[in-house]
């Protein structure tokens, strides 16, 4: 019984112990009774994790190019292909979106919009060699100022992420072509729809920033 | 459990022993910072001590705490430790007496970095100084007692210092292998490199700036005793680095006049 | 919530089809996270004594500058041919040491390490998730290490220009030696490691936060799996600020851009460039180097709570709070990278501001030491090898982290920066501190990892002349600092300001070091001796109370038998008071009280308390 007494003396230096109240399942959680996961599948939080990472490089270059070139506005022209190739990306978005929504129907026309993805990432990938043409014949080249070596940089480092997001098509195309099972089929497809998406966005932002400087 | 009591007692044993030798050493100033030269590197010191002192408790209180835990806690067979989990009112005001003793520290710290970077006094006396791979160059006004303009862009052979062609007051500069400056006044210091970091360092002001290529970077302090310091690098330049050793001499006025007399402008080569 | 629950099945019976069947995907490319986790270790170990070596070459530079070691010629041949080292090979060392220790020893071990093996077992998973992720991630770390190694061989030189890189001693290879091919080669090895961090750190956060067995919430996970989580979310925001910077300093040093390089004129040549800034590279730099180095403290700060504890017989205390302090620690940590640019010539009130987040950020790592203390207050402390090492942890962070209070105070910075009392500060809280969280986690580990148990005679004595010897080597060089001496010095000699007593601490760092040196061979002789010979461990042989204690020893491929662990309680139900056993480990079930909450009556059923086992679940 002295064990008893030694309990409740320290009883009272601590907070009273309490079962634990109901999981309200939050939204975040993925529900009441099983909250110890997330609303989201891993590859999917694994995914947005990544692209995390990705946004802080972005993030990086731009706020070392804003340092960089201080208040100085740019001093070449932006080539008109810019414009092609931003609309191409926004063109793939609206792509990627039907394809989202087919796939949660699980309707099989998605794998032609990805195809439309995939011919759309490689007219960009053209436009985008016209553009660093057009900016050479011009005379501007990667060392010209700091400028022009921000715009290669950050124009580049987003082409190698096409690139990546090429690969990614062709893996889908392999899962499909391999007749993979959906679940397999639909995470790889997932995945690529988001991170296109992101490299999307990160040509917007990138376009946005060059407008913003040449002001 | 006697090697409990073995290895209580000899971590105890050494946890303070340690903290005495560690706490003797200090507080003897066994091997201290070189003698203090400026008024600057006073109030430094000033705050050093302060820190010491706040943390000299800390590390003291902690160890002889961890100690006396370690033995009067170590572990016996009969013994049951107790199911504690946590005290929040003990954290709360732990937290608070931290907080308030670095509100002390941070308060007296920015204030004196605040009076360490402001401008120099209009007294004060400038030196230029060109930091290279591996010595410095310091720059001082020729006979018409203005400083002229020097940049690297303007480096050549015939040119070594970089004095700009165009601006009058750059011809008859003095460039000189020692920094002397006159006893008696604040001295402000420009800092430039040709190709890398350097740092300049003055122990026994305690205070240095890095020098970086394309930037001035400039500091400024005001000596309390005439003599002769030494001005180590102190940013990693190269494999001279070491031996990047500078000399400042602290003198009279009119030793200084005489010195600064006796230095020979750079000759340049129209 | 449907596909949830059918994704998150399908996880579990996906990696249960997956039995590895061939030598290669059993032991070389396995997606097995434990065999990921030993190879990551090994790997890691290795580096680090290779870094070590490096250290003990410079330090007799240090200590006796005119040593002869003929012997050496064949380890260095361009720069120890005549048996003493030469200025370029000092640089060479002094940047390799730094680099290999940062990156590939401690990043590498802490996370990839303890990370993979300690996650999955210690959440209730049966792996990571993304097994195929984590072993592409163990060979890009490995490559890294197979390019910075090759780096030293290569005939203009290893990297010189410091752990730190900074341009443009970095950026032309005719400012220094190493800054030719060899700088191109850390530059990309550092490249690959990042890419192995973040595939790594993706499936540590993604594993804790959505594996977790039924009934482990977030507030029931150890510290362990708190610290290395929280390190991973570090890691994964703040190494692309890095590579950001990797890939400018490689454009600067080939292509003739300005991003860091102004006009300069090096070795008599004009190096014609546009108005770039080597602060740039710095703030780059330290926007990961600062995070980094939470990344190296955070994981060995959950390794020694969790240790402390079991050790201690006792809950961790405060739990809450320290998992809140971790949180914290990591958020500040971001904004607190320019304390090491406070003379950089970046503007002063930039410097000011940096100031105050870095002495708010602490607070909470004072907290987290008093909670450690908290713990040990009426303990009954079992002094095993992990328990040492563990109580050293708490003496060397005190130590380090209070020394950390005169550097990130900058007025009190300018006197010590770039001397030798910040090569003490950061190496009694890496070199010490997180090591020791290290050593604790493999002594602590070991037997569940391989099923035998270490040496504890061997153990002591290794702790013993570690703890001791690395004060003798790290307390010792503050007064180095006090004095002045500035680091990256190949000799000091010339330096009249430096008393001659400097030379009697250089030489008692040194032999104090190769003593510290002389001890790994006991712990690499422990380490392989016990895995091949030791003595069966049992499977809990701590009596601790995380879940993969109730694993086979070693876990099987999928860790758990047919059925997942259920918990029920925090992993710290230590010495509950009416238990038959001094630990409750966390899958035994809670009965509760009937008599409700107020009381909890001492009366022990089958080893099970009648109390609640904790009242702290979120």
């Amino acid at each position: 019984m002295g064990t008893v007494m030694v309990a409740t003396r320290e009883r009272s230096r601590l907070r009273r112990i309490s079962p634990p109240p109901p999981d309200r399942g939050n939204g975040w959680w993925s529900s009441d009774d099983d909250p110890q996961s997330l609303a989201l599948p891993s590859w999917q939080f694994g995914t947005w994790l990544g692209l995390g990472t990705l946004t802080v490089l972005f993030v990086a270059l731009t706020s070392a190019y804003v340092v960089r070139v201080g208040g100085d506005p740019v001093s070449f022209a932006l080539p008109p292909t810019l414009w092609v190739s931003t609309l191409i990306l926004v063109a793939n978005s609206l792509v990627l979106i039907r394809t989202r929504r087919l796939l949660a129907k699980k309707h099989p026309h998605f794998v032609r919009w990805l195809g439309v993805s995939g011919a759309l990432a490689l007219a960009f990938l053209v436009t985008q060699v016209i553009t660093w043409k057009l900016l050479a014949a011009q005379g501007v080249f990667v060392t010209t100022n700091p400028h022009s070596s921000f715009f290669y940089v950050l124009t580049v480092v987003h082409a190698l992420h096409v690139v990546g997001g090429l690969a990614a098509l062709v893996r889908c195309g392999i899962h499909i072509r391999r007749r993979s099972r959906w679940t397999t089929l639909h995470r790889a497809v997932g995945m690529t729809v988001t991170y296109w998406h992101f490299v999307d966005a990160v040509w917007l932002w990138i376009v946005l920033v060059f407008l913003w400087t040449s002001l | 459990m006697k090697l409990s009591s073995r290895q209580a007692f000899g971590y105890a044993a050494f946890l303070l022993i340690f903290t005495a030798i560690a706490a003797w050493t200090i507080a003897n100033k066994t091997w201290w910072f070189p003698p203090l030269a400026s008024v600057q590197g006073a109030e430094i010191d000033n705050l050093f001590m302060l820190t010491l002192l706040i943390t000299g408790i800390v590390f003291i209180a902690v160890h002889v705490v961890l100690a006396y835990f370690i033995w009067r806690y170590r572990g016996r067979p009969d013994r049951k430790a107790a199911y504690i989990t946590h005290n929040t009112p003990f954290e709360l005001s732990a937290a608070s007496t931290v907080a308030i003793a670095l509100v002390i520290l941070v308060g007296g710290g920015t204030t004196l970095w605040t009076k360490i970077q402001s401008q120099p006094p209009a007294d004060a006396f400038t030196v230029e100084v060109w930091a290279e791979q591996f010595r410095w160059t310091f720059h001082y006004p020729g006979a018409d007692g203005r400083m002229g303009n020097v940049d690297v862009r303007f480096i050549s052979d015939e040119n070594p210092y970089g004095l700009d062609p165009n601006d009058p007051y750059a011809k008859d500069d003095v460039f000189a292998t020692e920094m002397h400056v006159p006893y008696g006044k604040p001295i402000a210091v420009i800092l430039r490199s040709k190709d890398v970091l350097h740092n300049f360092f003055l122990p026994h002001f305690r205070l240095k700036m890095d020098v970086v290529p394309g930037m001035k970077t400039r500091m400024w302090f005001t000596p309390t005793q005439a003599g002769v310091f030494e001005i180590p690098c102190a940013e990693l330049c190269g494999v001279g680095h070491y031996i990047m050793r500078g000399v400042l001499t602290v003198e009279s006025p009119e030793q200084f006049n005489e010195w600064l007399s006796q230095q020979t402008p750079v000759e340049m080569s129209q | 919530m449907e596909s949830h629950v059918s994704v998150h099945t399908a996880e579990a019976t996906d990696v249960h089809h997956h039995e590895p069947q061939s030598f290669w995907t059993k032991y070389v490319f396995s997606q097995d996270h434990k065999v990921i986790a030993m190879q990551y270790i090994i790997t890691a170990l290795i580096m680090g004594f290779i870094g070590m070596v490096m250290s003990w070459i410079f330090r007799i530079q240090l200590a006796w500058p005119d040593h002869n070691l003929p012997f050496m010629r064949f380890l260095m041949p361009t720069n120890m041919e005549s048996g003493t080292l030469q200025t370029p090979g000092y640089y060479m060392l002094v940047t390799m040491h730094g680099t290999i220790m940062v990156f590939f020893l401690l990043t590498a071990i802490l996370t990839g390490g303890f990370g993979n093996f300690l996650i999955p077992l210690q959440v209730g998973a049966r792996d990571m998730a993304f097994p195929l992720l984590n072993m592409l991630s163990y060979w890009f770390y490995f490559l890294s290490c197979v390019v910075i190694t090759i780096s030293l061989f290569v005939s203009t030189g290893a990297a010189s220009a410091g752990w730190t890189s900074y341009p443009p001693l970095s950026a032309l290879a005719k400012a220094t030696p190493g800054s030719g091919l060899g700088q191109d080669l850390w530059l990309i090895a550092i490249a690959l490691f990042i890419v192995a961090s973040t595939m790594g750190s993706l499936n540590y956060v993604t594993t804790a936060l959505n594996m977790r067995a039924k009934g482990m919430t977030l507030m029931r996970m150890p510290l362990t799996v708190w610290g290395i989580v929280v390190a991973a979310v570090l890691g994964l925001f703040a190494f692309p600020a890095l590579f950001a910077g990797a890939v400018l300093l490689l454009l600067d040093r080939h292509l003739g851009t300005s991003f860091f390089l102004p006009h300069l004129v090096v070795g008599g040549e004009h190096i014609v460039r546009d108005g770039g800034s080597p602060l740039l590279w710095q703030h780059l730099f330290w926007f990961l180097g600062h995070p980094e180095v939470y990344i190296l403290i955070l994981p060995a700060m959950g390794i020694t709570s969790e240790i402390l504890s079991n050790g201690a017989r006792k809950p961790i205390f405060g739990y809450k709070v320290m998992v809140a302090s971790i949180v914290v620690i990591a958020f500040l940590s971001f904004i607190v990278w320019g304390h090491h640019m406070f003379v950089s010539g970046m503007n002063p009130w930039i410097g000011f501001a940096f100031v105050i987040t870095t002495l708010i950020i602490a607070i909470p790592s004072a907290i987290k030491t008093f909670n450690w203390l908290g713990t040990l207050w009426k303990g009954n402390i079992r002094f095993t090898t992990p328990m040492l090492f563990a109580i050293g942890f708490i003496s060397t962070f005190v130590t380090g982290g209070l020394t950390g209070l005169f550097l990130g105070n900058s007025a009190l910075d300018i006197p010590l920066h770039d001397t030798y009392f910040v090569v003490a500060h950061f190496h009694v809280v890496m070199g010490l501190s997180s090591v020791f969280g290290i050593f604790g986690g493999i002594y602590y580990w070991f037997p569940k990892m391989t099923g035998k148990m270490m040496s504890e005679r061997w153990g002591k004595w290794h702790f013993w002349l570690t703890f001791i010897g690395s004060y003798g080597v790290f307390w010792t060089m503050h007064y180095l600092g006090f004095m002045g001496m500035p680091r990256r010095y190949f000799s000091y000699e010339s330096y009249e300001f430096l008393p001659p007593s400097m030379h009697t601490l250089q030489i008692i760092i040194t032999v104090s070091a190769l003593i510290v040196g002389l001890a790994q061979f006991i712990f690499i002789v422990n380490f392989l001796y016990s895995w091949l010979r030791g003595s069966k461990a049992p499977d809990n042989p701590w009596q601790a109370n995380s879940l993969e204690w109730q694993a086979p020893t070693p876990p099987p491929h999928g860790n758990w038998g047919e059925h997942l662990p259920q918990v029920h309680r925090w992993p710290y139900d230590y010495s509950v008071p009416g238990a038959s056993t001094d630990f409750v480990p966390q899958t035994v079930p809670v009965e509760i009280e009937p008599t409700g909450e107020h009381h909890r009556t001492a009366v022990a059923v089958n080893g099970y308390t009648n109390g609640h086992g904790n009242g702290r679940h979120a």
